[in-house]
């Protein structure tokens, strides 16, 4: 069964979308645009639609070979559609969560987090390197289930024009049902904030549930404003740059490794994470932050 | 075809941002550098605060003795954290701190009259 790539057809949406938001922002004053650093997201928009497009093939290989290898006989149904798409999305966040905690992936999901900004541009700002860094294992569990990759890979697109919307300020909370089973912009910006409070939280593609079941879920507060991008922010608008730049440091930690454990730990420990002291990990910052606070409080 | 299209639709969308103005060049003052300092660099409780010329930047000293730098960026600001030992060279009216990093080998903030604390800072 051939079915349509709906992310072709979303294309035309996100560009009108992008012109009412940055017409909101203007009027209203709320949310941020910087044209060096929206150039910078689409750019990077563009180069990830071309690096898919190249490794596209190998994917659909790999997919299909496990597919004939599987356990069950998944029918084209509706309720297969719908199950499908939940349980990508739980791949999804079995995904997400890896590329925050691993080094290795964390290289390649980075650039989505690369921008100071939060604006529907930032969702563009996508990955060139996920082929390279194997992302892809995380969906083959389902082709192996039995659900046919045309299905899933359906459903990842949809997954993925679900994802546009959410990268605004211009929405501040949707209502409260949907809030408690959504992904939404509030539950969002915080996964793109650096405050330390936010640091490694909502992980989630589409139902936010996930978060709540395996404890990663934190609601954004009015009295802890977000602010976005990564603990070290990229000193270049060089798009380049901003899709090779922690390969290169990962480059280098390896070359300057002294031990298989230090190896072990540049790789594929947690970003930020390096020998004996002044290790700047999420967990780090979080306990200093955390030490801090109590201690002013108390 | 399509990729020509593409790269056209980027420009033009870019030249939309520029045109409806977010091109932003802000200054900083002395609650703006602490504020966005502090809410940077997890754990960095600011002290003194000299702001470059025009506010364009600022360099600040923590309650612990080390140092924030604030460096223009865009509409915004990058910040960096420095260790209190790191040698603060000013110099003709800038500040120069050597941060060695692959794109940011080396910073320099325009301030033609640095406050008393940052002369005191010097090696
Ligand atoms: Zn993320
Ligand atoms: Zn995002």
């Amino acid at each position: 069964m051939k079915l349509p790539d709906p992310v072709q057809y979303a294309i035309p949406a996100f560009v009108a979308l992008i012109l009412l938001e940055m017409w909101l922002t203007k009027r209203r004053g709320v949310g941020r645009y910087d044209w060096r650093d929206a150039g910078t997201s689409l750019t990077m928009g563009l180069g990830s639609t071309v690096a898919g497009a190249l490794t596209a093939g190998a994917v659909l290989a790999l997919s299909l070979w496990v597919w004939e290898h599987r356990l069950l006989d998944v029918p084209w149904a509706w309720w297969a559609f719908a199950l499908c798409f939940v349980l990508d999305d739980l791949a999804y966040y079995a995904f997400h969560r890896t590329a925050h905690r691993v080094r290795w992936f964390w290289a390649s999901h980075v650039i989505h987090h690369s921008s100071q900004h939060y604006n529907l541009t930032t969702a563009l700002r996508q990955t060139w390197t996920g082929f390279f860094s194997l992302s892809f294992l995380f969906s083959l569990p389902l082709f192996l289930i039995g659900f046919p990759p045309a299905m899933v890979f359906f459903c990842s697109a949809l997954n993925l024009i679900y994802q546009f919307w959410i990268h605004t300020e211009q929405i501040g909370r949707m209502p409260r049902w949907f809030e408690a089973v959504m992904n939404t912009p509030s539950h969002h910006r915080v996964h793109h904030a650096v405050n330390p409070r936010y640091l490694d939280r909502n992980f989630a593609g589409v139902f936010i549930v996930w978060d709540k079941l395996f404890g990663t879920f934190e609601a954004e507060r009015d009295d802890d404003r977000p602010r976005y991008g990564i603990v070290k922010a990229l000193p270049s608008f060089n798009p380049l740059w901003a899709a090779f730049h922690e390969w290169v440091a990962i480059a280098k930690d390896a070359a300057s490794a002294r031990s298989p454990r230090e190896l072990w730990g540049r790789l594929f420990g947690p970003p930020g994470w390096q020998p004996g002291e002044g290790a700047e990990t999420s967990d780090v910052i979080r306990a200093r932050w955390e030490a801090a606070t109590t201690g002013k409080e108390g | 075809m399509m990729l020509a299209l593409s790269i056209l639709a980027v420009l033009l969308l870019t030249g939309a941002v520029w045109a409806m103005g977010f091109r932003g060049r802000p200054a900083l003052d002395e609650a703006a550098a602490r504020d966005e300092a502090e809410g940077r660099l997890a754990g960095f409780r600011a002290g003194e605060v000299a702001l470059a010329d025009s506010g364009r930047g600022a360099v600040l000293r923590g309650l612990d003795g080390s140092f924030a730098l604030l460096l223009p960026f865009g509409d915004s600001w990058l910040s960096r954290r420095l260790p209190p030992e790191t040698p603060l060279d000013w110099r003709d009216g800038s500040l120069n701190v050597r941060l060695a990093e692959p794109m940011l080998a080396e910073a320099h903030l325009p301030l033609a009259q640095p406050p008393l604390w940052l002369r005191e800072a010097r090696p």
